[in-house]
């Protein structure tokens, strides 16, 4: 028997597809080589990157890729790289981040149609740090992207989040790293710190190796407390120095320069301030580059030059993003909030296990290192990991309340099982190696504490009260309709609003706010008519809320009615 | 027990050690700064012990720019949307949520809770938790009540404003929930009601600008009457341009046939009532610039009732003002009380410019011109106005009068502009003048009357002889690196900065390099004397005299030599860069070797 699963690393700055397939007993991975990434020798990871980027050229063609990327330099208008930050919100520019991801998932598409024909499944990774909003474009983005391929015709799109997905590979295929320090009665804790492109997720679980398979156990009510505080932040700080690097040399005064060029040189520094990262993270001694000067007046007499960086300069730049100080948003600080909100502390945690792009910064391995003082271990293949996790995390499904196996192939799956129940667990990790072969994996189950609970309460906002909550934290998905038990009422002829919000409870000083849903009548009803609200979760947890006014059939939220 | 010399050289050793390899990566422990800190009397003591390290990494100083598009290439706004409804610094519990819900129970109850309510927040405050997202947060508990008792609101507004004072930290907490609070319009009438009270100072008036700003792009637009309201009385009270442009695109939008409008012209009368003749001048401008692009035809009437609320009344044009002072019909009774009145008019500075031009009862005027100013109750901007008008008159009768004025004890500001008047009328008195203002300790030395020196072009050359004098004689007295020196060089920088080269003496070039510590011998500078602090007070005279004629007769050796200096010692890039950006400008020519990278 044989299965093709595929999951797409959708990132902010670099997008991968890991090929997963299952036969012969055993599963093999392999990275798919898209069209748009960079051309380098195959074993390169960098050559199975496709830059999040997309151009939306003059002519109506769109480029997604390195080709895109580079036109950063000279049209930066329609040029929209780290959209993937921008998902779930509203943009003052042409096109929505939305629309973007459909674009760059449709490269992707277009690879595994071409490899492997329709019939495949897909999964693609959402942050965990991501909102409902965030979560539910990258569906209708895959949904618009998948159209024309023949993928996703029940209408259904498989997400899984990252940090638990790269914890399931990790587990799976790095198990050298915590093999000698497994307890072998109680759960052995790891933190698992995701430093993506654009989100950063923290993840805190216990697992236990045992004659079933492996426990886990996932803490924290959510995980990826600092969301959108990652690598683009980093570049972002190494572009304002260039840009200051710059402004001194040709003795410019921001304020006096338009803003269509400083937009074109920031977005070109924001590139190479990636680059600049990509490169000196490699122990290159420095980077330098030549500005794209045309079309922007600069005095006469001073001389064009290069800018440059070396690792101290860079290490300088980036150390407030990476070292908490005087209050402001950085890695620690991010960690710490993670592990109070767990009410946990760092002796909490057996090791320390870091992946995504940043996890290449010897500065913040080192810092978390003596932050933690635990031991600290880097993903052999960061940039893959999570899409590794991905690709495998394809064959989860919820069997029972209490568990999900990872393969419920029945047939290969139950042979695995008894062939890993019996195994040393030592045995059970496979080499994995960097380039277009991931490496096998052999099956082991997995059974996952609570998996199917939502992890975070919901509440509305309701007049002349705190928020009420309408959905327990506790609560399971997916879930078909389900009433609430709220009272509400129309406070319009022409509308309802439904104000909600996320957190542990009414009292909880991180609730967050998402976004407000609306049902618009066509035709005016009566102020003051009840209307009973209910919801139902899918299986990538995506909440909709539906509204029955005067008892009639519910309207889902978001919407027009000509009720 | 102090330490012995031979434990201080050890320590001074081990840290010297243990920071160098902590500097390797980029970071300092806080027990080892505190060691720095303890071993080194002074900052530069610390920075030139790190200098002295070798290996140490060249310091690197953050990047000040900030950019104008966010990581995704989007245009970035001053503030942030974020999903959280608290910040950092406003953590709570379930009872302080609690206790603020009773206190306001207690206040729709109509007690008065002031000091209760200020006791919960210093309490929390001293847990270093901002009160305020939790306490406006918990009045939602009890909104229906509450926000229908306008005493409540208006006693909770007040301890909010008087709790933030000018602390920019409160004024943070409150743009968090204006930015991310919007769909609770009820608490955010409260936040704006507050900061209808908020008085700006020095520390807070960036962040209250900032707050401003969210008001304004946020509530502009506000369908809910009340809390437009708010924001229209917001953007009258803390006077700016775009304040008052966005209050008249409030008005132009209030629907003046249902009378509503009514409660927003009484507004806009009170406001003009109250405002000094600056903000009326200024609400003034944006209403007739706002007239050419706000109002439409349909508008008329609108407009026709918002000119009559800013009316004043004396609004005339001032020349028919002078003509009514000059005809020959006009009493000398009339003619004074006009002028009297037109002084306390926002037109009052117009009279002033234009005062040479009163023919008729001019001895009259000066001597009632010359009765006001011995007036004790008068602000120092009505005194410049008259002291000015008496010297457009040229009228000779000020003298006594001001000589007697400067006899008694008066401050000094205003001591000042009486110096200013009588050099005017004796050139005797320049040299009074000149050593006022180079002693003068109060910091609105840049009052700009103070500054009018130069529409007197005939003494220019000898204020700058009496700069001179004053300077030679304080360094003779005091030494060139006095209190007295750093305070003159100042004020002289001040005074320049509006002033012609004609007021500056070429002999003070080498005073000022004297300054600095520069020995023109060797070209050297004194380390201690030639730091940014001195470099930043002579520039701010050399800027107004260096030009591309007498820098290489005058100052090109000097400053190359300031350039190496820096290069070689200094660690401050931005200082190099700024030498290195004059040399260039004035010579042409970039210094070589500039970049201590290369």
């Amino acid at each position: 028997m044989t299965v093709i699963c595929y999951g797409i690393d959708l990132g902010t700055t670099h997008t991968v597809v890991i090929r997963s397939e299952y036969s012969n007993g055993e599963w093999k991975n392999e990275c798919l080589q898209l069209p748009g990434c960079q051309e380098l020798k195959e074993n390169d990871t960098a050559a199975y990157l496709l830059p999040s980027v997309v151009h939306y050229k003059k002519d109506g063609t769109v480029v997604v890729g390195q080709a895109a990327r580079e036109a950063v330099k000279y049209d930066p208008e329609h040029v929209y790289f780290n959209s993937k930050i921008g998902l779930g919100g509203n943009t003052d520019r042409e096109h929505k981040a939305v629309d973007c991801a459909a674009e760059i998932l449709k490269v992707c598409f277009a690879a595994i149609y071409v490899r492997d024909g329709e019939n495949v499944r897909i999964c693609i990774s959402v942050p965990a740090a991501f909102s409902q909003d965030k979560k539910k474009e990258v569906e209708e983005a895959a949904l618009k992207a998948g159209k024309d391929f023949g993928f996703f015709k029940d209408g259904n799109v498989r997400t899984t989040e990252e940090p638990y997905a790269a914890f399931l590979n990790i587990i799976q295929c790095e198990k050298e790293y915590y093999s000698n320090i497994l307890h072998p009665d109680n759960p052995t804790y790891a933190m698992l710190i995701d430093i993506g492109g654009g989100t950063l997720d923290i993840i805190t679980c216990g697992f236990t190796f045992d004659s079933d398979g492996l426990h886990v156990n996932f803490r924290g009510k959510s995980p990826g407390d600092a969301d959108e505080f990652a690598g683009a932040c980093f570049d972002q700080k190494l572009m304002e120095k260039f840009m200051q690097d710059f402004l001194t040399h040709y003795h410019l005064q921001p304020e006096k320069i338009s803003d269509e060029v400083l937009r074109k040189l920031e977005n070109q520094f924001q590139i190479y301030g990636e680059d600049t990262k990509k490169i000196l993270c490699a122990r290159e001694k420095a980077y330098e580059f030549t500005p794209d000067i045309e079309g922007i007046e600069l005095p006469p007499d001073i001389e064009p030059f290069k800018l440059s960086m070396n690792k101290q300069e860079m290490d300088a730049v980036l150390k407030p993003l990476i070292v908490n100080k005087d209050g402001l948003e950085s890695i620690d600080s991010c960690i710490v909030k993670h592990l109070q909100h767990n009410m946990m502390s760092f002796r909490d945690i057996d090791f320390v296990y870091l992946t995504g792009g940043m996890s290449k910064y010897d500065k913040i391995y080192e810092h978390i290192k003596d932050m933690t003082q635990r031991p600290v271990y880097r993903a052999k293949s960061p940039l893959l990991c999570t899409a590794l996790g991905i690709a495998t995390a394809v064959h989860v499904e919820i069997r029972d309340d209490k568990c999900v196996d990872y393969f419920p192939l029945v047939e290969a799956s139950r042979a695995a099982a008894d062939d890993a129940s019996s195994a040393d667990p030592e045995q059970t990790a496979a080499p994995q190696t960097e380039g277009a072969d991931a490496g096998t994996v052999r099956e082991i189950p997995i059974y996952i504490d609570a998996p199917n609970q939502i992890g975070a309460a919901f509440f509305i906002d309701v007049d002349g009260g705190l928020p009420v909550e309408i959905i327990p934290k506790t609560h399971k998905f997916p879930c078909p309709l389900e009433f609430c038990d709220v009272k509400l009422c129309t406070t319009s002829q022409s509308r309802i609003d439904l104000i909600i919000f996320e957190g542990d409870n009414r009292y909880d000083p991180d609730l967050k706010l998402l976004k407000l849903k609306t049902i618009h009548f066509e035709n005016a009803i009566e102020t003051g008519t009840p209307v009973k609200l209910s919801f139902k979760i899918d299986a990538n947890k995506i909440i909709t809320f539906f509204g029955s006014i005067n008892g009639a059939k519910p309207i889902q939220f978001d919407c027009y009615t000509g009720n | 027990m102090p330490l012995s010399k031979i434990e201080k050289r050890k320590l001074k050793e081990k840290l010297q050690k243990d920071l160098k390899n902590q500097l390797r990566y980029q970071g300092l422990s806080d027990a080892d700064r505190t060691e720095l800190w303890n071993q080194c009397e002074t900052a530069d003591e610390a920075v030139d012990l790190l200098a002295a390290m070798p290996d140490t990494p060249p310091p690197s100083p953050p990047p000040n720019y900030k950019s104008r598009t966010d990581s995704s290439g989007s245009p970035r706004t001053p503030y942030q949307i974020q999903k959280q409804l608290f910040d950092k610094m406003s953590a709570f519990t379930r009872e302080d949520i609690q206790d603020f819900i009773n206190i306001a129970q207690a206040t729709i109850a109509g007690n008065v809770v002031r000091y209760e309510l200020l006791d919960k927040m210093n309490k929390m405050a001293l847990k270093k938790h901002s009160p305020l997202q939790c306490m406006v947060y918990a009045t939602k508990d009890v909104e229906a009540d509450f926000y229908r008792d306008e005493n409540a609101v208006r006693q909770w507004a007040g301890i909010i404003a008087d709790f933030i004072s000018n602390d920019i930290e409160q004024v943070r907490r409150v743009i968090h929930m204006l930015v991310n609070w919007k769909m609770w319009s009820k608490q955010i009438r409260l936040l704006m009601t507050a900061a209808s009270e908020l008085i700006v100072t020095e520390e807070t008036k960036d962040h209250i600008a900032l707050l401003d700003m969210v008001i304004r792009d946020n509530y502009s637009n506000s369908t809910d009457d009340a809390l437009r309201f708010v924001v229209y009385q917001n953007m009258l009270t803390r006077p700016s341009r775009e304040n008052y442009q966005c209050a008249f695109e409030i008005l132009r939008r209030v629907n003046f046939l249902h009378g509503a409008y009514q409660r927003y012209i009484e507004e806009l009368k009170e406001v003009g009532k109250a405002a000094s003749s600056e903000n009326l001048d200024l609400l003034h401008e944006v209403f007739v610039s706002y007239c050419v692009v706000g109002f439409g035809i349909q508008d008329e009437e609108k407009r026709k009732r918002i000119e009559l609320a800013l009316k004043r009344e004396s609004d005339s044009h001032i020349q028919d003002f002078i003509e009514y002072i000059n005809d020959p019909a006009t009493s000398e009774a009339d003619a004074l009380k006009a002028v009297e009145d037109c002084l306390t008019t926002p037109q009052g500075g117009e009279l002033i410019a234009n005062v040479k031009a009163i023919k008729q009862h001019k001895a009259a005027i000066q001597d009632l011109l010359l009765r006001k100013l011995q007036k004790e109750q008068l602000t120092l901007n009505d005194r410049k106005k008259l002291c000015f008008s008496l010297i457009y008159m040229d009228s000779k009768k000020a003298v006594p009068k001001i000589n007697q004025l400067l006899s008694q004890p008066r401050p000094d500001s205003e001591k000042l502009i009486y110096h200013f008047v009588l050099s005017r009328y004796d050139q005797k008195h320049i040299g009074k003048f000149v050593n006022e203002m180079l002693s003068y300790q109060k910091e609105n030395i840049e009052e700009k009357p103070l500054l009018l020196i130069q529409r007197f072009p005939q003494n220019q050359d000898l204020v700058a002889d009496a700069v001179l004098q004053r300077m030679q004689q304080i360094r003779r007295a005091y030494g060139v690196d006095s209190a007295e020196m750093l305070l003159a060089v100042r004020n002289y920088g001040a005074f320049m900065k509006s002033n012609s080269l004609d007021l500056y003496p070429k002999e003070l070039d080498q005073l000022l390099f004297s300054y600095l510590g520069y020995e023109p011998e060797t070209k050297t500078f004194n380390r201690g004397r030639c730091c940014s602090r001195n470099l930043d007070d002579v520039f701010h005279i050399l800027d107004n005299v260096m030009n591309k004629e007498n820098y290489s007769t005058r100052y090109m050796e000097f400053m190359q030599a300031l350039f190496d200096h820096f290069k070689n010692v200094d660690k401050s890039p931005e200082l190099r860069d700024t030498i290195k950006k004059k040399i260039s400008k004035y010579s042409g020519i970039a210094p070589p070797g500039n970049d201590p990278r290369s």
